[in-house]
């Protein structure tokens, strides 16, 4: 393999030019291969730096370390145990209230449907698990879901074939089959 | 002189978020390409290379400097790629419908080009990828079978069967998938 591959270098290196056809012919395939790259899009590190949050983010141990105080003997550990509690307890009490998700009405009009489902990014794209509600006399469907906040791509899937994209979304994307899905940011 | 990466990566973990601006039109490039392979799609090879250095970017603590910044970028990259292609098949076991996974950049330059872009399409990403990884970016075998992964034995016979595979497919246009 190290020979092949020593041909093929010398032969993008000019430094072999006359091989045999078979040989040729590989080393002409890894040179095409070698020049097949393309630019990026020129605005592509404009979007990144957009889209980073505000800082890196912190493995829990730094984390944990940061609350050490570092000449601490038996204070620190007892004061960290009685805040952990503390917090233990306080997450049990208030378990019920403090869920973050954030509750979104999916809606669509298809008034011939016979069944509607929503699949997307948020449920690994697996149907049968939301169904939404309908027709009402205007022929729409709809679901009401909780998310956790973030951003997600999801379809309506129209009697278990039809692939609908929410018209109503305030942005799409490809899916890379050559449809739309709809996106939502929460 | 330019600042080294690991320079670059000190200034930005110093509070300086501007310095990862420099890291990714350094690498922009290469891992779009790398994108770009995996996908075979512009625009989803575009997200693809974002998400990659934004999460990057989130990783950045967790950064070796003594590993190359670029394969650390391409290992991030493909194991995006990989996670999103576990989730477009189950999807598209779903549709139950052909679906075109690997859709060809729009505007091809040339015949030449075309045939080429063609014959890796027809590839399977195992095969595909080590190819780009050994012979576009130049990495050894060690740094392939790093990036994937891999053990350092698969990374040769995938790359030596890859070869073999993109020879054959350029021999026979458009005939690829016959045995």
């Amino acid at each position: 393999m190290r020979d092949d591959n020593d041909r093929i270098r010398r032969r993008t290196d000019g430094e072999d030019p006359a091989w045999p056809g078979e040989a040729l012919e590989y080393a002409e395939a890894m040179e095409r291969l070698a020049r097949s790259r393309v630019a990026a899009p020129p605005d592509l590190a404009d979007r990144v730096m957009a889209a980073l949050p505000p800082e890196p983010d912190r493995p829990w141990t730094h984390r944990l370390r940061s609350l050490w105080p570092s000449r601490g003997r038996w204070l620190a550990p007892a004061l960290a145990g009685a805040l952990a509690a503390l917090v233990l307890v306080a997450g049990i009490g208030r378990l019920q209230g403090t869920d973050d998700r954030v509750a979104v009405t999916f809606e669509v009009r298809a008034p011939t449907a016979q069944r509607v489902e929503l699949v997307g990014s948020f449920n690994d794209w697996r149907p049968g698990e939301i169904l939404l509600e309908g027709p009402d006399a205007t022929g729409h469907w709809t679901a009401t879901v909780k998310l956790p906040p973030g951003r997600y791509e999801y379809v309506f899937l129209v009697d278990g074939h039809e692939w609908l994209a929410d018209p109503r979304a305030v942005a799409h994307r490809p899916d890379g089959f050559g449809r739309e899905n709809a996106v939502i940011e929460l | 002189m330019e600042p080294s990466d690991a320079a670059l990566v000190e200034q930005v973990l110093g509070g300086r978020k501007e310095a990862y601006a420099h890291l990714v039109r350094r690498y922009q490039d290469t891992v779009y390409n790398l994108a770009l392979r995996w996908t075979g799609d512009r625009d989803e090879a575009d997200d693809l290379a974002q998400e990659t250095f934004v999460r990057a970017y989130r990783k950045l603590r967790s950064y070796d400097p003594g590993y190359s910044m670029r394969n650390w970028l391409l290992a991030i990259c493909s194991n995006l790629a990989k996670n999103r292609i576990r989730s477009a098949r189950r999807r598209q076991r779903a549709h139950e419908t052909h679906a075109e996974l690997f859709m060809g950049p729009p505007d091809p330059p040339d015949p030449r080009r075309e045939a080429l872009e063609e014959a890796l399409r027809g590839m399977p990403e195992k095969l595909r990828i080590p190819l780009v990884l050994k012979h576009v970016e130049g990495m050894s075998y060690d740094e392939v079978a790093q990036t994937l992964r891999i053990g350092l034995s698969a990374a040769k016979m995938r790359v030596k069967r890859a070869r073999d595979e993109l020879v054959r497919r350029l021999r026979v246009p458009g005939g690829g998938d016959e045995p």
